[in-house]
């Protein structure tokens, strides 16, 4: 490419090759599309977040200004709940994914699908101009008043930008419901669905029913903040509890959009590492649609110090308890599936053991948080952070890179090296325990979050935290290159089916030709029969146990 | 009724052939209006929150609104709901000059719900009927009053209208499209044109009784 590329005809080439790709129809490049999108935000999140551990590092203001602060970690909840944590799954492996597993072309509506690239695009370009001339400072929940009379800084902009993201992700979940309604296979029913397009079914749901609710929410703040409307801020009028219940009836089910669909990765590896049958397939389907129903009915236990009812905030605790049930079935059935397994820890089934440690972590610190006497002392503390990174970085982002291993030879028609895969695998898990275990405990002893200076006392595990952070930001830097590294040279290729897994995607060849199948595929059995799968091909760079 | 229109050239990928086409299509359709219901949803539990807090402020905002022109405004968006209807029809049959004319009939009413729109609005700020709430010229705490009210119903009218807005954009290219004969009408386009058009028009079915008919019961 280089060489040519200096010539007319190869800088033709060139633009040739990029105008097809922004143009794209193909579900697959549009996925890819995304994949660079989302890894660019991705970096960017974590490069704030690692100025904040950098600042945190020390007990006063050391690196940054306390203003500066507020920045900081609002930019990196803004960025990495809406330009990471939430699409992240969805539209690179569900975008790439959905069709094949269900032996469909495309997506129902490719130009939608490509639409809402250029518009996550555009939401993203948006908050990106907001963070470079100066940011927001309201957190990413935008309570007012601080988004309202107390906001110095570029609400209006930022906000439209998550504004197109939401627009975005409808857009997507609108098309993964219709495809997954209106395209199966002959013979593909519901119940022989892989729990992957399950789980991106529940999410679609989510997606299309909450997203709009933020969407009109933040429409409100900003008109507001814009033309002086009394809507939220009790200074004009306003109601400020209503904003907060608009923006948790939107952002706990969102929680859910950025788990489900891990759990749907988690599923497909699990089986795929202990050649097993998914135990108790429909308990986990049902569960992931009753997660996607409770998720709905839980938004108060965030409201539990607001002055809500105290009726209210009971029977947001008790609900919140009820969503743990089917999680919980979700736990225990993966466990049951790896009882008695042929059990391979390649990369992949690394993160994947990684992510059922720490999501049954998280889920069960949540589970504390939703007792409403504890919570009342936790709230807003350093034991919520540590929470719900142990379910986003410890769990999402752990079953994201578990796909993202687990299909990249699908993706790209190249295996990566094993050893590699492996060791970004165990500093990730390492790093992430260093990082987040210290921070349960100063949540405990109290420190509050979302402040740049602390009590000297809280000094030593700050410390430890800041550093176990350097180690997760390596774990982060390894996986990159090993994926990156087998795009380049003589890497080895992967076959139609290098893991020995079932499920239609590995039929097609890899990469999949652009109309996905060449023969349309016909269903007979269910999605996991591993008792009859093909044997695993052994990579070059890493021996089987 | 006649036979559909199936012309193969009608389906798009990737779906087999125009019935399954039209069952993606409006799935894909009613899912988007449930969206819509979510999203008008947060301003309808605004509306009913406030009222029921000050009940009195709704009914004394409700008696400033002008009711003749907004049933004058409800029957024209009733009436173009129906010219929609013969819309969707003709295309489905394949009758081009027919969906041209009921889509721009359709424009039509549309455009006038605007105008009278418009100059409602108009009337309402030229009266200092406006939501704006200035902080540095009242007391400190703002009483709920006919500003919070206009908040509702400038904020509710205005977002319904932009829909409307929307819908007159695609009607006219549309009715465009079909006018000039280079393609056929792809009806199953068409079709869910006819259902969002629909859900503009419910959205305004609710919109009014809330809003105007408040404080006339
Ligand atoms: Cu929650």
């Amino acid at each position: 490419m280089n060489t040519t590329a200096r010539t007319p005809s190869g800088a033709h080439r060139f633009w040739g090759t990029l105008r097809a790709w922004l143009t794209t129809k193909d579900h697959k490049k549009i996925a890819v599309l995304y994949l660079l999108t989302i890894t660019l935000f991705f970096v960017i999140g974590g490069v704030i977040a690692t100025i904040m551990r950098i600042e945190l590092a020390g007990p006063g203001e050391d690196v940054v200004s306390a203003e500066a602060y507020n920045r900081l970690f609002s930019l990196h909840g803004v960025i990495m709940v809406w330009f990471f944590l939430i699409p992240a799954v969805p539209t690179v492996l569900g975008n790439y994914l959905i069709p094949l597993m269900i032996g469909a072309p495309d997506l129902a509506f490719p130009r939608l699908n490509l639409a809402s690239w250029y518009v996550f695009v555009a939401g993203g370009a948006l908050t990106l101009v907001a963070m470079v001339t100066g940011g927001v400072d309201t957190g990413w929940t935008f309570y007012t008043p601080y988004s309202s009379t107390f906001s110095q800084s570029h609400v209006v902009l930022t906000v439209c930008g998550i504004f197109l993201a939401g627009v975005s992700s409808i857009f997507t979940g609108l098309n993964f419901i219709v495809t997954i309604h209106k395209l199966r296979a002959p013979g593909l029913t519901w119940f022989r669905l892989p729990l992957f397009v399950w789980t991106h079914y529940a999410t679609s749901i989510i997606l299309v029913l909450a997203t709009p609710v933020l969407g009109m929410t933040l429409l409100l703040v900003l008109i507001e903040h814009a033309v002086g409307i009394g809507i939220f801020d009790p200074a004009y009028g306003g109601d400020p509890l209503l904003f907060q219940h608009f923006f948790w009836f939107y952002s706990h089910p969102a929680v859910y959009v950025m788990i489900l669909p891990g759990m749907g990765v988690v599923s497909e590896v699990i089986c795929c590492f202990s050649r097993r049958r998914i135990f108790g397939y429909r308990f986990i389907a049902w569960a992931t649609l009753a997660i996607a129903v409770f998720g709905f009915l839980v938004w108060g236990h965030h409201m539990f110090v607001s002055g809500q009812s105290y009726l209210a905030s009971l029977v947001f605790s008790v609900l919140s308890y009820l969503v743990a049930v089917p999680s919980a079935i979700k736990v225990f059935n993966w466990l049951a599936t790896l009882y008695g397994g042929a059990i391979r820890l390649d990369t992949p089934m690394l993160y994947v053991l990684g992510f059922i440690g720490l999501f049954t972590v998280g889920g069960v610190t949540g589970v504390v948080l939703a007792t409403l006497a504890v919570d009342v002392h936790l709230h807003d503390t350093y034991f919520v952070v540590a929470h719900f990174h142990t379910i986003m970085v410890g769990g999402m982002v752990m079953a994201y890179l578990a796909g993202l291993h687990f299909w990249w030879p699908k993706m790209t028609g190249r295996r990566y090296d094993e050893r590699l895969g492996r060791l970004g695998a165990v500093l990730v898990f390492v790093g992430f325990l260093l990082t987040f275990l210290p921070q349960f405990i100063l949540g405990y002893q109290g420190l509050p979050r979302r402040v740049a200076t602390y009590d000297e006392r809280f000094h030593l595990l700050q410390v430890m935290s800041s550093a176990g952070a350097s180690v997760l930001a390596l774990g982060y830097l390894v996986p990159a290159v090993a994926l990156v590294k087998s795009l380049f040279g003589k890497a080895e290729p992967a076959g139609r089916n290098p893991w020995g897994a079932t499920g239609l995607e590995w039929q097609t060849t890899s990469p999949p030709p652009a109309e996905n199948f060449l023969a349309q595929p016909v269903v007979t059995g269910d999605a996991y029969d591993y008792p009859n799968a093909p044997a695993p091909v052994a990579a070059r760079g890493g021996a089987h146990g | 009724m006649a036979e559909l229109h199936a012309d193969a050239r009608l389906v798009r990928e990737p779906f087999t052939d125009v019935a399954h086409q039209r069952a993606a299509v409006s799935l894909g359709m009613w899912v988007f209006i449930a969206q819509e219901v979510l999203f008008f949803g947060v301003l309808f539990v605004w509306y009913g929150l406030f009222r029921a807090q000050h009940p009195d402020v709704v009914a004394a905002g409700g008696r400033a609104l002008d009711v003749p022109l907004a049933t004058v405004m409800t029957v024209t968006l009733l009436v173009s709901s129906f010219t929609m209807v013969l819309a969707v029809r003709s295309a489905m049959l394949g009758a081009r000059r027919g969906l041209a004319g009921w889509l721009a009939a359709t424009g039509l009413l549309a455009v006038a719900f605007l105008a009278m729109k418009a100059w409602e609005y108009h009337h309402h700020i030229a009266a200092g009927e406006v939501p704006v709430v200035d902080l540095h010229a009242a007391s400190s705490v703002v009483e709920a009053g006919r500003a919070q009210f206009f908040g509702l119903y400038f904020v509710m009218t205005g977002f319904h209208a932009l829909h409307v807005v929307g819908g007159v954009l695609v009607i006219a290219w549309r009715a465009l499209a079909a006018a000039r004969g280079r393609e056929l009408p792809r009806w199953t386009a068409i079709m869910g044109l006819g259902l969002y058009w629909h859900l503009v028009d419910v959205v305004w079915l609710f919109v009014f009784p809330a809003l105007y008919l408040a404080g006339h019961a």
